[in-house]
């Protein structure tokens, strides 16, 4: 359960959210649109407790973000940032066992997210549509309730996309709170709970309209 | 090459060169038969103290190297590079050209070690730049090796003065065994507290926001490898002066032999470094024609040449800089 109660947020004294009260639920995948650099990263990242330039309360569970310790947290939430970068030569494997030991779970995570091929490939050398696809499984290694994900699907291709969505959308009917920052707004029509669109310093509900050739599609 | 024999193999050669280091030298190990007094006495007053610190220098500049370039993300940062080696022996030869007792000298190392870190910290706190921490690190290595200097200048006692010199070109002989005893202490202290916070190297392989998001609190994390890093350097430099490069050297050879993460070559970094100062010490010992060439003479000039390979290699390959 995430309370967020008047939040305002400013990056380099730039306003990006004035006011905003709300609340989301264990389960609810909320989709995050918006112009480019309205400010969905400082959004996302505030919510992860990266961002400090911030007044107003973000609630996990009824706690204050600002007050847990950062052990406390990592175990609430998982942030995946839009543009990752690795400044070593590290493969797959390697990268995934900076996060979790276990093998079999490494294993079964990266056969349903289709990454076993490249356990030995350089993340370097990776497609920006494979790195999303390593990082959503890292991710998902830490059993976090929360997932916060910038841009994940920006880079696939439609039906990788799809695939994605339909994947995280069963990841929320498990229980988790997922945001997802997006451009595609009819695949957030599609597959979120929520669209939430940043714009003018405000986060308000896009209302569905009417169904679109995707969602008439079988 | 996998860890586990890279561990056979890097202390096998280890425990070879420590032996190699005790029983080469200009008293020959024959003359264990026909004069063992002389030989024994050069085994425990000479040898063993020099093999120790050769060991506790070379694993210190390791791993010190190792967790700097492991935090900044950078391969070409070193204790020695940023200045806190040249803090660390600024502040023993002012004790010493002030007449300080020789027994406190290790401590105003760390101290000196600690207050170039912590400037270096402070400096760095608004604009988090790796490179920039790089970049004022080597302005200030040339300061505090310009002050030095200074303070060579105006020493009153020229024998004392080149004392002081050759000590700074780096040496790992004449230190009596206590003083090396001693030094061990802070030494361990600083790789318990450095090799305790390896899993935020890893996780800062992707930057602050994914280490903090790990639950690793990056300025907490900033001081306590700042404490490590002066425990390690201070006792180091104080009793063998400059070694440069090894810090430079060690971890990043290992990068491309164990291709692993930045937690994985911290004790590996140890033993090689101490493996490459063993090799440099036994050298010198070859090598000496008249007098003895120092070790950081000769870290220098085989590490400064590879320091230009590094950054001329660098420039060349634009996308994958660091393999």
């Amino acid at each position: 359960m995430i309370h967020i109660h008047n939040l305002s947020l400013t990056i380099d004294q730039k306003n990006v959210l004035t006011d905003y009260t709300g609340s989301f639920m264990p389960g609810h995948f909320i989709g995050l649109t918006g112009p480019n650099g309205t400010g969905k990263t400082t959004f996302l990242r505030t919510l992860a407790g990266l961002h400090a330039s911030t007044t107003g309360t973000i609630l996990f569970n009824h706690k204050d973000i600002k007050k847990l310790h950062p052990k406390s947290l990592a175990q609430l939430c998982a942030y995946v940032p839009a543009e990752p970068v690795c400044h070593w030569p590290l493969t797959v494997t390697q990268i995934l066992s900076i996060v979790s030991n276990n093998k079999e779970e490494i294993e079964c995570l990266s056969k349903k997210m289709k990454i076993e091929t490249l356990r030995n490939q350089n993340f370097q050398t990776l497609s920006s549509g494979e790195k999303a696809r390593v990082l959503l499984v890292q991710a998902l290694l830490r059993k976090t309730p929360i997932l916060i994900l910038d841009e994940l699907t920006s880079h696939l291709d439609e039906s990788h996309t799809y695939e994605m969505m339909s994947y995280l959308k069963s990841l929320a009917i498990e229980g988790r709170t997922i945001f997802l920052s997006l451009h595609d707004i009819e695949e957030g029509y599609l597959h979120c709970d929520t669209l939430l669109h940043l714009c003018e310093y405000t986060l308000k509900p896009l209302k569905k309209k009417a169904p679109t050739l995707k969602e008439v599609r079988p | 090459m996998n860890q586990s024999s890279f561990f056979i193999v890097i202390l096998i050669t280890l425990f070879s060169l420590v032996l190699a280091s005790l029983f080469v030298g200009n008293i020959p190990w024959q003359s264990l038969w026909a004069q063992t007094d002389v030989f024994l006495f050069a085994l425990t007053h000479l040898r063993l103290p020099r093999t120790l610190l050769a060991v506790l220098a070379g694993a210190g500049l390791g791993i010190t190297g190792a967790a700097l370039q492991g935090f900044l993300r950078n391969p070409l940062a070193d204790p020695g590079l940023i200045g806190v080696s040249s803090g660390a022996s600024l502040s023993a030869v002012l004790a010493l050209s002030l007449g300080f007792s020789l027994t406190t000298i290790p401590f105003l190392g760390i101290i000196g070690a600690l207050l170039t870190t912590l400037f270096l910290h402070q400096a760095i706190s608004k604009n988090k730049d790796t490179l920039r921490l790089i970049l004022v690190g080597l302005a200030l290595n040339s300061f505090l090796s310009a002050l030095t200097a200074l303070t060579l200048n105006f020493s009153k006692n020229p024998y004392k003065s080149l004392e002081i010199m050759f000590w700074l070109l780096g040496s790992f002989s004449d230190q009596p065994l206590d003083k090396v005893l001693w030094a061990i202490l802070p030494v361990i202290v600083g790789f318990y507290i450095i090799y305790r916070d390896r899993h935020a190297l890893d996780t800062l392989s992707f930057g602050e926001d994914f280490s903090h998001n790990m639950g690793h609190a990056i300025n907490i994390v900033q001081k306590k490898l700042i404490i490590g890093i002066a425990l390690i350097i201070g006792p180091i430099v104080s009793l063998g002066g400059i070694v440069g490069f090894v810090g430079l050297i060690a971890p990043h050879i290992l990068r491309q032999i164990l291709k692993t993460k930045p937690s994985d070559l911290l004790i590996p970094s140890a033993l090689s470094g101490a493996v490459l100062c063993l090799l440099a010490d036994i050298g010198v010992r070859f090598l000496s024609i008249g007098s003895e060439i120092k070790i950081g003479v000769v870290t220098s000039f085989l590490g400064a040449p590879f320091f230009l390979y590094l950054l001329l290699k660098k420039g060349k390959t634009k996308h994958d800089p660091y393999s």
